[in-house]
């Protein structure tokens, strides 16, 4: 069983925004193809907050990113009534649109509020994990976006790999919530 | 390392915010309906608060289905073998579907127009359906509160009060229900048998109300109160209320019209036997009804996700 998961360094991370663009231009097109329409905005699976910090002359920015962090105990799939926010066997949170009934409970169950409403598909959208690009053995969008590699993708159940590496030095964001979150930031 | 970035749910709003409340409305002024019939055994008397509580499920039912972004795929409530039965919104879905069903049932031979069939129905017929709306009744009334308690983003419904504070509050707004239902139309009444009971019920019904008003208020305190001590989110949602963007809609709306007014006639008229005038039941029903709806319309729009960034 392979368990995906995301490492973001935000000690390299210089803010340019090219992962949100990529998202956006990768998922832009898989939308259409679910939906069936020839334009579907995408405004928030993927975003970044900059916070400036320190004093001066010490003044250093953080690029936090807030996105879905594909929880292995996610409280969104808790309280889905239908069973269309579920978990894959690749460990990512998806949304199965021919049960979601938009009743939006998933969205105000995210502590990381990673979903909001897509008004073409009238219910939650989120990131994906681009589990289509991963299902082919391809990286996400948003890894391959990145100038300075910042954002590292790959399987945290595999000793060998780079990310279960990085991860034994990066902290889950929100672990204290009990949601066993997927995504660990190497602080700055 | 501890920033927080704070995001105000804004997805659930005043359609859910009129569910919640019709729904508790509902789910009280049926058995209190069912209490007069089982009391007095009168049709005439109890059906008015029925028919108030079935009107209200409907009103309740739509607002719930115009909310949903995709009600093409609703059918997956009902048949789906992937059905979630641990979610408050499964649940409560079959409480409020059965409970709805039950109370039309239970209501149908009450009603005084000329209608197919009635003569067939029993008092134990009226005793069954109205013992089981009434229990599914109050099961509506609470799962609201639950509903709002198990969604684990918004820190400031994330609270074991809220149930108890939603159930009461119910309480209240259902007692007015059987005011509009049954109280008010009542004052024609030419039958003076009739008039005696029902002012005989009006009395009883004024001093539950009062004591449902003074615990409901007290248990709206100390729910904001403690939750200052919850956490980051529910404090910015309290302030939100008491001195935000919020202030005017809840200390006009909920605190001088869902409280302070309706306490004021109910302390005016507590200790007198006879009956009040109609302005009086009509002022003091309004005011907690819109003052309960305004209640669950601020508690939705308060809610604050408190966003981890590290």
């Amino acid at each position: 069983m392979v368990r995906y998961g995301f490492v973001i360094n935000l000690s390299t991370c210089i803010g340019c925004g090219a992962c949100v663009v990529g998202c956006t231009e990768e998922n832009t097109l898989e939308l259409q193809k679910i939906s069936n329409r020839a334009y579907v905005p995408i405004g928030g699976r993927r975003d970044l907050h900059l916070v400036e910090k320190g004093s001066f002359p010490s003044v250093y920015r953080v690029n936090y990113h807030l996105t879905c962090m594909h929880c292995d105990n996610a409280p969104c799939v808790a309280v889905c009534p239908t069973g269309a926010s579920y978990r894959s066997d690749e460990g990512a949170v998806l949304v199965d649109y021919d049960r979601c009934i938009g009743c939006k409970y998933c969205i105000t169950a995210c502590p990381y509020n990673a979903r909001y409403v897509n008004e073409a598909l009238g219910g939650p959208d989120k990131c994906t994990m681009c589990i289509h690009r991963v299902r082919e053995g391809l990286d996400p969008a948003c890894t391959i976006s990145c100038p300075t590699n910042s954002i590292i993708f790959g399987d945290l159940d595999d000793p060998e790999s780079e990310i279960s590496k990085l991860s034994r030095h990066a902290i889950p964001i929100g672990e204290e919530m009990g949601t066993r979150p997927k995504l660990y930031v190497i602080p700055p | 390392m501890s920033d927080i970035l704070f995001v105000e749910q804004s997805w659930w709003g005043w359609l859910i915010a009129g569910y919640l409340f019709l729904g508790g409305l509902a789910g009280v002024a049926v058995p209190v309906s069912f209490y007069i019939w089982y009391r007095y055994r009168s049709k005439r008397l109890s059906y008015g608060g029925g028919v108030v509580a079935f009107v209200a499920m409907i009103i309740g039912l739509l607002l719930l289905l115009l909310d949903l972004g995709r009600p093409q795929e609703v059918a997956a409530l009902f048949f789906n073998p992937n059905i979630n039965s641990s979610s408050w919104m499964t649940i409560g879905t079959y409480i409020i579907v059965i409970f709805t069903i039950v109370t039309a049932l239970y209501i149908y031979p009450l009603i005084p127009w000329r209608m197919p069939l009635k003569a067939i129905f029993g008092e134990n017929y009226i005793k069954t359906t109205g013992f089981i709306a009434s229990i599914f009744g109050l099961t509506t009334a609470a799962y609201t509160g639950f509903l709002l308690s198990a969604a684990k983003g918004v820190q400031f419904w994330n609270t074991a009060i809220l149930p108890i504070l939603f159930l009461l509050s119910a309480a209240s707004s259902g007692i007015c229900g059987v005011y509009g239902g049954i109280v008010i139309p009542s004052y024609h009444f030419r039958n003076r048998n009739d008039s005696d009971s029902i002012g005989k019920i009006e009395i009883v019904l004024r001093r539950y109300e009062l004591f449902l008003l003074l615990a409901e208020l007290f248990v709206l305190f100390s729910y904001l109160n403690v939750s200052t001590w919850k956490g980051p989110g529910a404090v910015e949602s309290v302030n939100r209320l008491i001195t935000g963007d919020l202030s005017i809609s809840f200390w006009i709306g909920v605190v001088l019209l869902g409280f302070l007014l309706p306490l004021a006639l109910l302390l005016g008229y507590v200790l007198r036997k006879e009956k009040v005038p109609i302005m009086f039941s009509v002022v003091m029903g309004a005011s907690v009804v819109i003052g309960t709806f305004i209640m669950r319309y601020v508690i939705l729009e308060a809610g604050v996700i408190p966003v981890p960034l590290s």
